[in-house]
Parts: structure tokens; sequence; C-alpha cells
């Protein structure tokens, strides 16, 4: 669907609401209604850098007007509420409610505000070698940058409309049927800030401003019955993205070496780029389907939930897709007034296309060159997810309760770490988790969930390289060994996924006096990988919480409160060291 | 592991350890209201947050003597100094979020409200920002009427 077409649909979508609502206004006689102005305005000052601490703040010493209404009207057939609010010129929102007896109701609602963003300085990124250290004496290879917009001011503002209509048409005297439309529009335009990084690695970062013009639709559409006890329906979802600016390009550096800029034609054959434009960073055109179908059934003392999503996203620009199949099935029962169990199974198969990386031949027409260094990526998205739980339940009295939790899930990712190994993670997990009353005046809720997780997510052989000046794969009719050959001799595996989980979550609510109600409470996470052959990574989470809320009557009130987040983990931290 | 079997740079393994990375944040906030006269209502609200976070310094293991020396005379220009790089990716910010509201009612059908809106972000270290430091405040004035 085109973004004209969409936005036809919206503008009649819009149109059609209003017609409705001049229509109903027309036949309403001795409504209940009400009218809210405001007026006003508001100055800002800003010091230093105001960007972060005005972050959603248009950041202007202007004066600017405010205005808003509230508008509302009821009657016998329906109402209409209208509330907006002007603050500024890029932040502003308005929203209208209709319904109509019980059988048409909608809204539309329009919001923006605007959103500053800070300019990278590239500042770090300044490194010139030395050849003598002693003498401080500076050699040819370096790190430069290079900002093509120093005195951009970035930003951008966000607009986002939303519309939804719902319809309930009867289809007997007990039964109806439910149709819901709704339609969302995101809009991002202003400005933002491109790093292009060009030269054999990373030595030459240049900047440029580009601009922001960004659109989202999404539409839905869904239908829903209920025949006695058993609910069935169904849902489309449509979703796309465009981005509608010039593809930012940039002047990739002449390839040479890096110091007597010399052997143009050994390096330029050992790049992609060099010595032209490259378009860099282009934003893809993505459309999403989903289709959903759900059933309610009833099944024995309780109901059985199930549902059916298959969605496929696309990215138009190069027709790569990934499709995703799934399924949910959920029991929920009542053994008696006091017990209770909850199931769920799910199951998704996802799939992602793969990528032929199409690569120029190393070193074309170079003495022991021509290799053909084409692969193809395999996604690790491309996956089998089964997941099952089931929570039992057990309400002890009017003010106790107690629930037990089990689960197991597996993810299967077919190509990961390379073509067709089946890489897979299964994790079990319990919960328990109760509520009990201290007192009359104090609650406590505690919950602890033990997770014990098999070969969790592993970034494998990359962390380390081994000690030696070659390579295992030397390429024939050369002696020499270049990077891209030193990955033979990588080793070593790195993680920050647990392999074991704890987490303990405590609270406590106390009203010690009629007036004033206290909560606190502290939750700790203590992850650990001790299956790696690198490294134990462990990670500890603690965040205590304390609020208070005292109400001193209508004539007063207080609350407050703070809480502390002290998380530590560990990190390896890693240096090839070579003569290069 | 595997083994080199050709000639070419001068590869020498990787120097390797762990360290730590640590988040610490606080946060308090409130919100008093009262009602000091039949017609007036008072507000004052806030919000004050700490954050920090930063790396233990990077020990290096120490190398074999044979190893130390061969690097020490074949690529000891490289420098390997790992002293400051603890320090790279220190954060510390603090931030505050207040506002004082006033709001008076002339009428059941007509209010006054006046608002100070105070925002304030400190960076104590930078980062490729460059100091985020700086503060707005906001005098707002209306008046609302119904009919």
């Amino acid at each position: 669907m085109s973004i004209n077409k969409l936005k036809f649909i919206i503008a009649i979508s819009i149109s059609s609401v209003f017609v409705f609502i001049t229509t109903s206004a027309g036949q309403v006689e001795a409504p209940d209604r009400s009218t809210t102005f405001r007026i006003g305005g508001h100055y800002t000052a800003l010091n230093d850098y105001y960007k972060k601490a005005g972050e959603f703040y248009l950041g202007q010493e202007d004066p600017f007007p405010e205005f808003g209404i509230d508008l509302f009207s009821s009657n016998n057939s329906g109402n209409l509420i209208f509330s907006g609010d002007y603050f500024d010129k890029k932040n502003m929102f308005g929203r209208l409610k209709f319904s109509t007896s019980d059988n048409v109701k909608g809204s539309v609602s329009y919001r923006s505000f605007f959103r500053n963003h800070g300019t990278d300085l590239l500042e770090n990124l300044v490194v010139r070698e030395t050849t003598n250290p002693d003498a401080n004496t500076p050699g040819g290879k370096m790190v430069t940058h290079e900002d093509t917009a120093a005195e951009a001011d970035y930003g951008y503002t966000r607009h986002e409309i939303d519309s939804n209509i719902e319809f309930k048409i009867p289809l007997d005297e007990k039964h109806a049927l439910k149709l819901m439309a709704a339609h969302r529009l995101i809009i991002h335009k202003g400005t933002e800030q491109k790093l292009a990084i060009m030269h054999c690695s990373s030595c030459h970062i240049k900047s440029q401003q580009v601009d922001v013009d960004r659109e989202t639709n999404n539409i839905s559409l869904d239908a829903q019955t209920k025949f006695d006890e058993i609910e069935l329906g169904y849902g489309i979802d449509y979703s796309h993205f465009d981005s509608d600016v010039k593809i930012p390009e940039v002047f990739y550096d002449t390839v040479q070496h890096p110091v007597n800029g010399g052997a143009l034609e050994e390096f330029d054959s050992r790049t992609n780029y060099g010595g032209e434009d490259v378009s860099f960073d282009r934003e893809p055109e993505i459309e999403k389907i989903s289709h959903r179908v759900n059933l309610k059934i009833p099944a024995g003392k309780g109901y059985l939930a199930g549902a059916f999503i298959a969605s496929s996203v696309k990215n138009k620009w190069n027709n790569l897709q990934a499709k995703s199949n799934g399924g949910l099935l959920k029991y929920n029962v009542r053994f008696s007034s006091k017990v209770r169990l909850i199931a769920n199974l799910r199951i998704n198969r996802i799939k992602n296309d793969e990528v032929l990386i199409d690569m120029p031949l190393w070193r074309e027409g170079l003495l022991g060159g021509g290799q053909d260094l084409d692969y193809t990526r395999y996604s690790n998205l491309t996956r089998t997810v089964l997941a099952g739980d089931a929570n039992l339940k057990y309400r002890l009295n009017r003010y106790n309760n107690l629930s037990l939790q089990i689960g197991y899930e597996r993810v299967q990712r077919d190509d990961y770490p390379d073509y067709n190994f089946k890489n897979k993670t299964s994790k079990i997990y319990s919960e328990l988790k109760f509520k009990y009353r201290l007192s009359k005046s104090s609650t406590l809720r505690a919950k602890y969930r033990f997770t014990n997780i098999d070969n969790p997510f592993t970034i494998f052989n990359q962390l380390l390289e081994a000690r030696g000046n070659g390579t295992t794969s030397p390429l024939p009719d050369n002696s020499a060994v270049y990077y891209f050959q030193r990955d033979d001799l990588r080793y070593g595996n790195a993680a920050n996924q647990p392999a074991l989980k704890h987490h303990l979550d405590l609270s406590v609510d106390f009203k010690p006096i009629k007036r004033l109600s206290l909560n606190g409470g502290v939750k700790y996470t203590l992850e650990q990988n001790g299956d790696l052959d690198t490294f134990d990574y462990e990670r500890t989470t603690l965040t205590p919480n304390l609020s208070f809320n005292l109400a001193g009557g209508p004539r007063w009130s207080f609350f407050g409160g703070g809480s502390l987040l002290k998380q530590t983990a560990n990190a390896p931290a890693a240096f090839a060291m070579f003569d290069g | 592991m595997a083994n080199a079997t050709v000639g070419g740079p001068k590869h020498y393994g990787s120097l390797y350890t762990t360290t730590k990375y640590t988040t610490d944040v606080k946060i308090i906030n409130g919100s008093f209201m009262i009602v000091p006269a039949n017609k007036l209502a008072v507000t004052i609200s806030g919000n004050y947050s700490i954050s920090e976070a930063d790396f233990d310094p990077v020990e290096m293991p120490e190398l074999s003597d044979s190893l130390q020396q061969v690097i020490d005379e074949e690529i000891a220009a490289n420098n390997y100094d790992y002293s400051q790089m603890h320090a790279y990716s220190d954060l510390s910010y603090k931030r505050l979020d207040g506002s004082f509201k006033l709001n008076y009612k002339f009428s059941d059908r007509l209010n006054w409200s006046g608002e100070v809106i105070y925002l304030k972000f400190t960076d104590d270290n930078g980062y490729v920002y460059g100091n985020e430091t700086g503060s707005l405040y906001i005098i707002r004035s209306g008046l609302e009427f119904s009919l």
C-alpha cells in the first residue's frame, strides 16, 4: 500500500468522524454540555548546555502563548469529548472522543513534541603513533576525525496521530459482532548527525548533518464475536516504515599506505571503496503484515484459549524477508474456590533470509591475489522457540495466598554459530510467590525465582588470539599473512548471559496510622556463568526502595520516595599484542 | 587453539584480564500539596537523581620473563599502558526536575494558575557529547474559564 493511499484513508477516516459528529450534534436535544477555555503563556530561560536538561523542550528563549480547550457534550444517544492544548509550535496535543449509544465509539488524537539531540564531538577519536616514545617522535599512522557541520543543532519533532473506531453489530438478541479499526501515524522531522567510518580500518571518521523525514503507519482491523461461552476473533495488522530523505553520500578517502601515501594499487586492491563518493547509512523501507486468529472455549472447570499468529516483515529495498509462525495455548482451570491452575504452551518458528555478501576479489591482479571472499551471512534470528509453564495458585484465606510456577523454554538457532550448527539454549525456571498479612496494618509480599540455563547465548572463539607469526591457511603463491587470516588463530568464548540466576523480591506495605501508608522493598538478582573457557561471568543487581503517602485531609497531602540501584558486573579486557 | 604454520607479522597472543563495571543510581522524589486559603492551592514537587558508572582499573597479569623480553625488544613502541583505560567510560550525572505551582480560584468558573519549572543537569565527567551541564527554567501563567 502506498503512502498516498494511506494518507487518503486517514483523511477519509477523520472526515467521517467529523461528519458523524456534526450530524450527531444536530440531532441533540437539551444535551449536557460544558466548555472550558485556557489561555496564557510561558517564557523559557536557558543556561549553558540546555539540550540534556531540556531534552524534550523546544529550547528557545522566546515567550510563547499557550491555549487550550475542553468540550463535553452528552445526551441519551451518545457523547462527544474534545480536549486540546497548545504549548509551543512543536509541542501540542488534541483528542476527540465520541460514542453513540453502545454501538459506535471512537477517537482521534494528535500529539507532537520536539527532541533535542546532542552532537558527538568526536574528540575522543584523535590518536597518532609515535615511532620513538622517548623522543615523542610522531609517526604516520593516525586516527583523525572531521565534522562537516560543527555548528549544527540536531533534533527532530515527533508527530503522532492515532485514530480508532469500534462498531458493535447485533447478530441476534444475545450475540454481537464487534468490528474494530485502528490507525497510527508517526512522523519524525528534523536533522541528525551521521558518521561515516572509512580507510582500511576506522582511521578517518567523517560527520555530516542529514535531514530526518521518517514515517511509520500502522493499521489494524479486528473482528471479535462471542457465542455463549465460545469466543472467536480474527485480526490483521499492517505496518509500513519509510524515510523520505536523500541517501547521504561521503567521499571515501583514497586508499594508500598510511605513512608514505604510496602503494596505491596494493592498498586499493584490499578495500571495497576508495577515492569515490559512496552512499552510506541508507534507511530501509520496511513492510510488515500479521494475521491473528484467536479462540476461547470452555473446558471442564475452566477454559482453553488458543491463538495463531503468522507474520512477515520485508525490507522492500533489498527484498530480504523474515517470516514468523507461532501458536499459543492457555488452559485456565479452577479446581476449587481456593485452587487455580494456569498452564501456557508457546511455539514459534522464525525464518530470516540469508544474505550473500558480494566482495570484490582480494588483491585482484596482484601476485598471490585474486581470492574470492564472497560468503553467505546466515541469521541468528532463524530459530525455533518452544516454551511452556504451569502456575498453581492457592488462596489460603481472604488475605493470604501462595503460588508456585515452573517453566521451560528452548531456543534452537539453526545457523549459529555457523550454517546448520543448531545451537540450542534451554532454560528451566521455578518461582515461589506469596502474600502474607502480618497484621491488620501490614502485608508482606515475597517472590523467589530460580533459573537454570543450559548453553546461554555465547560468542564463540572470538575473544583471544593465539601466539604465532603466521596463519593456518596460507594463500597460494603468497607468503605474506593478512589480518583476515588471523581469524583462524582466535579462540576463547565470551558471554554476558547467565547460566544460573537467582532473583529475590521482598516488599512490605505498612499503615501505622489512618493517614499514613508506607511501602518498602528490596530486589536482589545474582547472575552467574561458570561455563565459559575464559572467565567466570557474574552480575549482581540490588534495588531497595522506600515510599510514603501522608494524606493530611482536604487541605494538604505529602508523598515521596526514594530508590537505589547498584549493579556490578565483570567483563573481559583483551588486547592482541602484535607488530602491525 | 590453532598453530600458525608460516611466517608473517609478529604476533604475541592476547594480553587478557577481567575488570568490574559498576552502575550506581540514587533517586528521591516527592510532592507536597497544600491549600493555605480557601481559594489558593500550592503544589511543590521534585525529582533528584545521581547516576554514576565506572570500571575498576585494568590490571594485566605479569608476562613470562621470556615473552616480556621479546615484546620489549620487538614491539615496545606499542607502549601497552592500561593505567587510564578504566576512566574512559566514567559517567557521573545529577539531574533535578522541580516545580512550584500556584492555583487561585476566583470563582467556580474562573481559575488562575502560575508555575515555575526548573530543570538542571550536571555532567561531572563529560562524554562524547562534551560537558552537558546546563539548566533551564520555565515560567508559566494562565487563566482557565468555564462556560
